[in-house]
């Protein structure tokens, strides 16, 4: 706070706040603000954002002063990253080899920007091995995972639907891949997803509607019909 | 080959309640025809180099959304990208959107492309990754080009979207002459500056 006092005051509407929205999620004051803080001329304040609090969420932020003529602040959201050094990133479409020590799991992360249904595959050259997928670097593996695949007949692999309710646009999932036995592994580890796009020719009227079979309007509403994520975005070329 | 000029109308209808689009676009350049569209590299909420209805306040009880913008290109085939991020902002129960899209591109002249660059404000406004974008693409779309991009930025009424934001206030002044804060093709939206976030408001 450059000069003055001022209260900072923060909100949040994501897929899971069904009972928020934009309005109500814009703070009015500490009584509706899921966080607060309060800061004093000279001095700095922060509200930490845990990355996995909620999926797809859109962040509110007020600062209250008392007098705007004396009052000056700077005001900074900045991502904060991991303390701990990050896994190497899995791409999509492009393949990684692994060498997988006995006993040593081998960690990967991936992000996905397109809700289409994904594959991710480990061709087995020598060995067996399970592979986890979860939500926390630290702790996926048998005891914490989301999906699991083991390799039979060489391959372990896991298809996710669009419609897995475990399956979040942009959210970091981690892979940890561990030989099953005494024996090491060597894997071809790939994550595969074709995202659907919808060509938009010039000067032509595209509707993008629903695709379902029967259309009342008790299917159109989540608590009947979608417990999944939603569809978010749609990719479109022109 | 030389120089295409052309101006891009996007108009969005809302067919379903609360629909509140955000457009991300990347415009590309080939030689020859893509072969699979699926594989363009398309942007994202964190990596584009236009964006549209970036201010929901702005934006609720539309329900129609138009966006125009320029562009140039030098390649034979010349595409945008585009992800359009359905929004309803928990204003209803539905979860999936219902929308019509319409495109149209028109050719126009250089004289009327610098003239509408000319309108615009000089100070463009672009995501954080404009710069990677400016480095991995110079192939692919001149610089003229994302520049002229960030345009139709402008020309709505959004604000940067950038990953480490930082935003100063300073106390209340008596307000700058008129002439100092505009440039005059620059719609009423776009004409505040930067600072009217204000010191007490929501952001």
């Amino acid at each position: 706070m450059l000069e003055g006092a001022a209260r900072i005051m923060l909100q949040q509407t994501g897929q899971k706040d069904l009972a928020n929205n934009i309005y109500t999620a814009d703070p009015i004051d500490e009584s509706n603000a899921l966080e607060y803080r309060d800061v004093q001329q000279g001095a700095t304040n922060a509200i930490p954002i845990a990355g996995g609090s909620c999926y797809t969420c859109w962040y509110f932020i007020k600062v209250q002063v008392t007098d705007p003529k004396k009052a000056a602040y700077r005001i900074t959201v900045s991502q904060d990253e991991e303390a701990a050094p990050e896994d190497p990133q899995l791409v999509n479409g492009v393949p990684a080899q692994l060498y997988v020590a006995a006993g040593h799991p081998v960690k990967r992360r991936f992000i996905l920007d397109s809700m289409d249904h994904w594959l991710l595959q480990a061709q087995v050259a020598t060995g067996a091995v399970d592979v986890y997928v979860g939500l926390n670097s630290a702790t996926v593996g048998p005891q914490d995972y989301l999906w699991k695949a083991s390799s039979a007949g060489g391959v372990a692999s896991l298809a996710i639907k669009t419609t897995d309710v475990r399956f979040h646009l942009a959210t970091f999932y981690y892979v940890s891949v561990q030989a099953v036995s005494d024996a090491d592994a060597l894997i071809n580890l790939s994550l595969k997803q074709q995202r659907s796009v919808s060509f938009i020719p010039n000067n032509h009227d595209s509707t993008f509607a629903l695709t379902r079979t029967v259309r009342t309007g008790a299917l159109l509403f989540q608590k009947f019909q979608f417990t999944s994520v939603q569809e978010q975005v749609k990719f479109h070329v022109f | 080959m030389s120089d295409v000029y052309f101006r891009v109308k996007i108009s969005i209808n809302q067919l379903s309640p609360s629909f509140y689009p955000t457009l991300y676009l990347k415009q590309l350049g080939f030689a020859s025809r893509p072969a699979s569209l699926a594989a363009l590299p398309f942007p994202s909420i964190v990596d584009y180099q236009m964006e549209f209805g970036g201010n929901p306040f702005a934006m609720l009880t539309k329900t129609k959304f138009e966006y125009t913008f320029t562009g140039v290109s030098s390649q034979y085939y010349s595409m945008y990208t585009m992800a359009l991020y359905q929004h309803t902002w928990g204003l209803t129960d539905m979860r999936k959107s219902e929308y019509e899209i319409m495109v149209q591109a028109d050719a126009i002249s250089k004289a009327e492309y610098d003239s509408e660059r000319q309108g615009s404000s000089s100070r463009p406004v672009v995501s954080s990754s404009r710069e990677a974008l400016v480095e991995a693409a110079p192939a692919q779309q001149p610089a003229s080009a994302l520049e002229e991009s960030s345009r139709g930025l402008q020309s709505t009424e959004s604000e940067p979207v950038v990953r480490d934001a930082s935003l100063e206030t300073q106390p209340i002044v008596p307000a700058a002459p008129e002439s100092a804060l505009s440039s005059p093709a620059l719609s009423q939206e776009s004409q505040q500056p930067q600072s009217s976030i204000g010191s007490d408001g929501g952001m």
